[in-house]
């Protein structure tokens, strides 16, 4: 069972995510923050990261990059889910190594494809 | 009148208040109005805890009860399938939430607004049929016609959200209301509901579009699928107002309109400083090519504000034929710092063209210009 | 003779009082009106306007915030973690190193992995020179810039090197050590996106940090100081902010925006000239300047408030470092009007001229002069056995029952916006201090404002702006229970 590491510091869309994911078989393990989300990674390994830009403690960005540095878990995939729709910000994203940039609104289904895309695609 | 007998001093039984200096009597009266505001103002105190503590223990429960509704019924049964074939009819589990009272529907709508803005697609579709099924719009059409504008905004901004059309003609009257706000929202309405004439309120802008404004109707326009985006160069003419020009401007580079470059070349002889220098800002960021032997030209006539926005654009548009026009103002601009990084900045923008030559002159700088171009070329420094 | 010119002078100063104290009573319940009706407006508008249209748009402007950092070493990295978090899709955050001498520059440079970096600097508004600039290597922290400056002796100073160096049209000026909620900046810029006119300024309310739960640098949970005097500055910040500035910016008429937090349309702050390090109330005096300067330009401007607590701030909690402070802002309040007494009832300057300078000169700048001498008269009549103790005693109650009613209108219209305290007892130990206050804290209000302008006309020319914030310093460095 591959696992799957939620950050959101909306609960309303922490439970969604959390159920979307469940639904496709993945254990979800949720972070309401950046700090939660820091020790959440330091200890666990993760097949996929998803999280939002703007969290409390540490935003996106930060995580982003210490996933990236970490021992357990630099190769994990991450998708980020954010309102921000600057250019600015979406190019940071990718400069940090993020495997995709989702943006609110968005569609269940579509984010449902993008997991499954990312995490076979580190299967193989 | 004669004064209290029990708490006053004995001299004042014998006086009337009548009596009293005129400021000793004002002063009574007003300490003894005072006594009587602070204890109401405490009652307001306290009115505004007990009412936020009951209705927050209130609506948690109901929150939770639709949150859950929601999730069964919406977020796990969404199919992957075209938007256009949906039809969502789960009613019969949301009527046993106590919807005759209007705190409830209210509730329900705001959570459907809120699963709105972060969901689009089926997901959304189905949370409006279920809207309309419930016949939750009803409240909303009712405040259209409220007295308070704040209700009439609510109610625009509700049908807006939820996408609820057959209101246009109602939002069309309100377009003209005497407040910005029902003015505002009314506009937004129109735009992302109406199919037939989304764009004309463009037409009958007199007072200034303000940033905000122009930020939610950008969003609506750009968010908004199937719709026919006119030429925005139609609006970039004097006799609209300078905001509507501006945000025309705005859209036309987003919506890539290059058949607006020569509207925009026009505007160059706007009278309006701000309007000049955002037609080169837009005339930069479609690189328009045509436009850079002009922009070059007027360079030297033109005002601080407008030649900082020709030397973006030509960093933007890098065709590389004005390298040298940008090195020139670089070298020969040392008293004025902004002339100076923008064109350090547009000639950074040619690195991947002119790469040799921008080392080259890297290298011979020296000073206040090297510095200059180490600022630009440094990956580390954004802005 | 000279006895009945003695009872003239001496009916005329009774008249006088009592056409001042109408005033400012009248003054007090036009703002205490004013301010409900600005509260109520605010709190309709927060419903239409969501800041998520703010978020998404690409068309969002930017935002340099600026925060000088004097030894800061114990706190200055969750200070500015804190900062990196504030939601908001486009900023910049600028630390000034204002030449600590303890190891603020070198934890940054560890903790965000900083590189000294070339950087063109643009010397527009006087500051002390600038000895490197820092970028950090990890592109997660690429919104941080550390500009390392030489000490200038007074935070005007350190801010002046940030708007050098800033990249944006707006800047947030705060301290470092100013907790700041994570929306800060998407509800400051809110009137400068939302108005007809052009905004100069927005500011909003600062609380007192003292008591309050706070978690690396994000407050967890408010709470109301638990020592007094803190306390009482909570009560004070709360009336002058919610009631004072919030009916000001009804009247377009703001007199301040905190230092501690406000956000600023750059380009007036450098046409007016930056801040003034020689200036001991420098937000206050680069207020004016920027207004001052729209009256001249003839521009029409605004000034906002938002009534809601965006900046917790620590309070001095004893009686040595509030002194400083309250003699500091006396000695800044006399030096603005040394400097620019010609704005006062200049027709040039507008509402500047005729409604922020006479207010603040006759009811700020004049009230513990007035107030002193009142106590005196007092004295003398109760020492000649002129007095009439029974008037005395209803104009006594009169002045006390109205500054309460003053005071918990603005903890009122405080709770309309937002409930801060949790508990029913810690809104009433607030409530309390309106009882108290006019006894207890009042007085050395009157007091430190007294001893400011005398230091401010006799001389003690010596700047000790470092002084005080060492002191602050010292303060925070204590191992007290939030920090």
């Amino acid at each position: 069972m591959k696992k799957i590491l939620v950050i959101e510091d909306d609960t309303l869309m922490l439970r969604t995510i959390e159920l979307i994911l469940k639904k496709q078989g993945y254990i979800v393990d949720l972070a309401a923050n950046g700090k939660d989300a820091m020790t959440a990674l330091t200890g666990n390994h993760y097949d996929l990261v998803i999280t939002d830009i703007m969290l409390p403690f540490a935003n996106g960005f930060e995580l982003v990059s210490k996933i990236k540095n970490s021992s357990t878990n630099t190769n994990v995939p991450v998708i980020i889910i954010s309102a921000i729709t600057h250019e600015s910000s979406i190019t940071d994203g990718f400069e940090l190594g993020v495997d995709d940039y989702l943006r609110k609104p968005f569609v269940p289904s579509e984010l449902v494809l993008r997991v499954n895309r990312l995490i076979e695609k580190t299967a193989v | 009148m004669k004064l209290g007998y029990t708490i006053l001093p004995y001299s004042w039984q014998t006086q009337s208040f009548y009596d009293l200096p005129v400021f000793i009597q004002g002063a009574i009266v007003v300490s003894l109005l005072a006594i009587g505001a602070t204890v109401l103002v405490f009652l307001r105190i306290l009115m505004i805890r007990v009412i936020r503590f009951y209705y927050r223990r209130r609506g948690q429960r109901l929150r939770s009860q639709i949150d859950m509704l929601i999730m069964e019924h919406i977020i796990s049964s969404e199919p992957v399938r075209d938007i256009a074939t949906i039809v969502f009819l789960p009613t019969a589990a949301f009527q046993h939430l106590p919807l005759h009272k209007r705190w409830a529907r209210r509730i329900l709508v705001h959570r459907l607004q809120k699963y709105r803005s972060n969901f689009s697609g089926s997901v959304s579709e189905s949370l409006r049929q279920l809207y309309i099924a419930l016949g939750l719009q009803k409240d909303a059409a009712r405040d259209l016609h409220a007295l308070s504008w704040s209700k009439k905004v609510g109610a625009l901004g509700e049908l807006f959200n939820m996408e609820i059309g057959g209101y246009e003609s109602q939002a069309l009257h309100l377009t003209q209301h005497r407040n910005r706000y029902v003015r505002g929202m009314a506009r937004c309405y129109i735009v992302k509901i109406s199919e037939d004439h989304p764009f004309s309120f463009l037409d009958h802008i007199n007072a200034p579009l303000v940033s905000w404004e122009q930020f939610e109707l950008f969003k609506i326009i750009t968010d908004r699928q199937g719709l026919a985006i006119p030429a925005f160069a139609k609006w970039m003419n004097e006799q609209y107002h300078p905001s509507v020009v501006s945000f025309s401007l705005k859209l036309a580079v987003h919506f890539m309109q290059f058949d607006a470059i020569p509207r925009m070349i026009a505007l160059l002889d706007s009278p309006l400083v701000a309007i000049r220098a955002e037609a080169v800002n837009s005339l930069g960021k479609l690189m328009a090519q045509e436009a850079e032997d002009i922009l070059v030209m007027r360079y030297s006539y033109e005002e601080l504000p407008v030649q900082i926005e020709i030397l973006k654009a030509i960093g933007r548009i890098g065709t590389g034929r004005y390298l040298p026009f940008l090195e020139y103002i670089f070298h020969t601009s040392a008293n004025d710092f902004l002339l100076r990084k923008h064109s350090a900045k547009s000639i950074e923008r040619h690195r991947f063209t002119a790469g040799i030559e921008i080392e080259k002159l890297l290298n011979t700088s020296a000073g206040d210009e090297h510095l200059h171009l180490q600022h630009a070329l440094n990956p580390l420094i954004k802005y | 003779m000279q006895n009945i010119t003695w009872q003239f002078f001496q009916s005329l100063y009774e008249n006088a009082m009592f056409v001042y104290c109408t005033a400012i009573f009248m003054l007090y319940a036009l703002l205490a009106m004013l301010s409900y009706v600005g509260v109520l407006n605010y709190k309709r508008k927060r419903v239409l306007r969501d800041q998520v249209s703010l978020v998404a748009s690409p068309l969002t402007p930017g935002i340099s915030v600026i925060a000088p950092a004097f030894n800061e070493g114990v706190t200055i990295i969750y200070n500015v973690r804190s900062l990196l978090t504030l939601n908001y899709p486009r900023f910049e955050v600028i630390i000034v190193n204002d030449g600590s001498t303890d190891d603020t520059l070198t934890k940054l440079i560890a903790e965000f992995e900083l590189v000294q970096v070339p950087y063109a600097y643009y010397q527009q508004i006087p500051s002390q020179p600038v000895k490197a600039f820092y970028k950090s290597t990890n592109q997660a922290y690429a919104k941080l810039l550390v500009i390392d400056k030489i000490n200038g002796k007074s935070k005007a100073d350190a801010v002046n090197a940030g708007i050098n160096a800033a990249h944006f049209n707006y800047f947030l000026n705060t301290d470092v050590d100013c907790i700041l909620d994570p929306k800060t900046l998407l509800k400051l810029i809110q009137p400068f996106m939302d108005e007809e006119v052009r905004v100069i300024a927005t500011g909003a309310t600062l609380r007192m940090v003292n008591s309050c739960e706070v978690d690396a640098g994000m407050i967890t949970r408010v709470r109301p100081p638990r020592e007094l005097l803190p306390r009482f500055q909570e009560v004070e910040y709360i009336r002058s902010f919610v009631l004072g500035k919030t009916g000001w910016s009804m009247m377009n008429a703001v007199p301040n925006v905190s230092g501690g937090l406000g956000l600023f349309d750059k380009e007036i702050v450098i046409k007016a000239g930056g801040y003034d390090p020689a200036s001991f109330g420098e937000d206050m005096d680069m207020m004016i300047r920027m207004a001052a300067y729209m009256c001249r330009e003839k521009e029409p401007y605004a000034i906002r408030y938002v009534p809601e607590t965006l900046c917790w701030t620590e309070g001095p909690s004893t009686l040595k470092i509030y002194g400083r402070q309250r003699t500091r802002w006396g000695r800044g309040l006399l030096q603005i009007f040394g400097s620019h007494f010609k704005i006062l009832f200049n027709p040039k300057y507008k509402r500047l001229g005729w409604i922020v300078f006479p207010y603040n000169f006759f009811f700020e700048l004049l009230a513990p002069i007035i107030e002193t001498v009142g106590i005196l008269y007092y004295i003398y009549i109760v020492v000649t056995g002129k007095i009439n103790w029974e008037f005395a005693l209803i104009l006594l109650v009169f002045i006390y029952t109205y500054s309460i009613l003053i005071t918990t209108m603005a903890i009122c219209w405080d709770k309309i916006t937002t409930s801060y305290y949790k508990t029913w007892k810690e809104a009433a130990s607030l409530c309390l201090m309106a009882f108290i206050e006019p006894l207890l804290y009042h007085p050395l209000v009157v007091f430190f404002a007294l001893k400011g302008y005398c230091y401010q006309l006799f001389g003690k020319k010596h700047s000790w702006g470092n002084m005080l914030r060492k002191g602050f310093k010292q303060q925070v460095a204590l191992p007290s229970p939030h920090k």
